[in-house]
């Protein structure tokens, strides 16, 4: 058992202290919003916030994150009102959604960090972010939007 | 995704309206071969004016083509829609595509929709091989007979709850409406599921002025919000009671044999639960199982440690020689 608080509860998890966080979170803890895709921190799908910064669930263990704060994007917002969920709604930027969530929260990080990115601003943080559908277009407009209401 | 064109050439179809053309077999290749003629007129079909049956060429996939409007639509008392999608959404919006179609025919407004995605049952549901772009060519008759049959049905069920003739009832958008009276969908859809499922030949069809979303461009994705909150269930994120997590060690080349193994030290592994061989069929594979060693976890992660703790002995394949 490993004791790790995501999204602010504390759980006991039925993994080791090496046991990858991207399969704890999804298969342990019960949270499959945060996707696997690449396994190996080249796609950005399995992004999530460790103590607000995002970070490649699938490159982490849950010993390196014991005593650390993660938010998945179940927890991102309590009624999905995060202004990048209502700029994703409102500019219809997903396709098939299996890379958005890490699109999502990889943008959450940045907004807190940098609340008015410019646009290179935004491409710099957003580019370990693969999207096989590619929607980059409206990925960046919609970061934008979240940060400049326009 | 295979993508096999020669196999489904466009749908042979016939359009109705001012003139009678006929496009027949265009595939893509040949359709550049096609007359300047016929490409004009494939480009700039006649309105239909009427929709009359065409054939449709997923009625001969493997199990057939269903269109019972019982089984893919209901109608319930809190005035919701709901459509099962037996398809499957790969980002093609099939999911919001078949709703929008049912919520045309049907009348009802946007907002009253929801999709259920159908488990995989083709005896039940008809073929389910989402591939080749032809979900909506082979399923718009289907689901615009269906959309109608179930607005007929919500007529039917009206003119007898009010006790006047069908012909003297008509529906809008989630109303049904005769001189004197009206219901919503919502308190006629009792109703009208426990009506005959009228044939396609007695009914009528919207005409296009009449749809309100078909090719409108103005419907965002069904799942949308689902997506953006990360409540979107993909096939990884199903979860069952008692589920296991499995991993394969798959053959180094196509077609190469197990020769032996050791799994000693994949049982060691915490949370690994059993290790399986899966027989490694002849070349050519085709669609047949690949084969190889699963390890199967409590969790992918174990699964994933056990699949590289294992100690495989991989015999020769005749793709040896080739390299990537
Ligand atoms: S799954 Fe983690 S970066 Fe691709
Ligand atoms: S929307 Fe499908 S991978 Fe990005």
């Amino acid at each position: 058992m490993v004791k790790i608080t995501i999204n602010e509860k504390s759980l006991d998890l039925a993994g080791q202290a090496d046991t990858n966080l991207l399969w704890a979170i999804r298969d342990l803890a019960g949270l499959p919003g945060t996707k696997f895709g690449c396994g190996t921190g080249l796609c950005g799908s399995c992004t999530v916030h460790v103590d607000g910064v995002a970070v490649r669930s699938c490159l982490a263990t849950l010993e390196e994150v014991e005593g650390k704060a993660v938010t998945t994007i179940e927890g991102l917002s309590d009624d999905g009102q995060h202004p990048l969920q209502v700029a994703w709604r409102q500019l219809g930027v997903p396709q098939c959604g299996y890379c958005q969530v890490g699109q999502i929260m990889q943008a959450a990080s940045l907004l807190s960090e940098n609340p008015r990115p410019s646009d290179s601003e935004i491409l710099e943080s957003m580019s370990g972010n693969i999207c096989r559908r590619g929607c980059y277009e409206r990925i960046v407009a919609a970061v934008r939007l979240a940060s400049t209401g326009a | 995704m295979l993508r096999d064109i020669s196999q489904d050439p466009t749908t042979a179809r016939t359009l109705q309206g001012a003139g009678h053309v006929e496009i027949q077999n265009i595939s893509r290749r040949g359709f550049l071969g096609v007359s300047g003629k016929a490409f004009a007129l494939a480009l700039f079909p006649a309105p239909v004016q009427a929709f009359t049956r065409f054939k449709v060429r997923g009625s001969s996939m493997p199990q057939g083509l269903r269109e019972d409007p019982l089984l893919f639509v209901s109608l319930t008392a809190d005035g919701l829609v709901t459509v099962i999608v037996h398809r499957s959404e790969m980002g093609q919006g099939i999911r919001t595509s078949f709703a929008m179609v049912i919520a045309d025919e049907l009348g009802a407004d946007w907002t009253q929709m929801r999709v259920r995605q159908a488990p995989g049952d083709e005896p039940k549901y008809g073929n389910q091989d989402t591939d080749g772009s032809r979900s909506m060519r082979h399923h718009i008759q289907a689901l615009r007979y269906m959309g109608a049959a179930m607005r007929q049905m919500l007529i039917n069920a009206a003119a007898a709850e009010w006790g006047v003739d069908a012909s003297q009832v008509s529906a809008g958008v989630n109303e049904i409406k005769s001189a004197s009276r009206s219901a919503t969908f919502g308190e006629l859809a009792a109703g009208a599921m426990q009506q005959p499922v009228p044939r396609f030949e007695d009914l009528t069809f919207k005409t296009e002025e009449q749809f309100r979303y078909i090719g409108k461009g103005s419907i965002l994705a069904i799942d949308l919000d689902d997506i953006v909150t990360g409540k979107a269930v993909y096939g990884a994120d199903v979860a069952l009671a008692g589920m296991k997590y499995a991993v394969i060690a798959r053959p180094p080349v196509i077609g190469a044999k197990v020769l032996s193994y050791d799994s000693e030290a994949a049982l060691e592994v915490p949370g690994v639960e059993r290790i399986l061989m899966i027989p490694v069929n002849d070349l050519p594979i085709g669609f047949a199982p690949l084969g190889g060693i699963a390890v199967i976890a409590a969790h992918t992660d174990a699964a994933i440690k056990g699949r590289d703790a294992l100690v495989i002995n991989w015999g020769d394949s005749r793709h040896d020689g080739y390299d990537s």
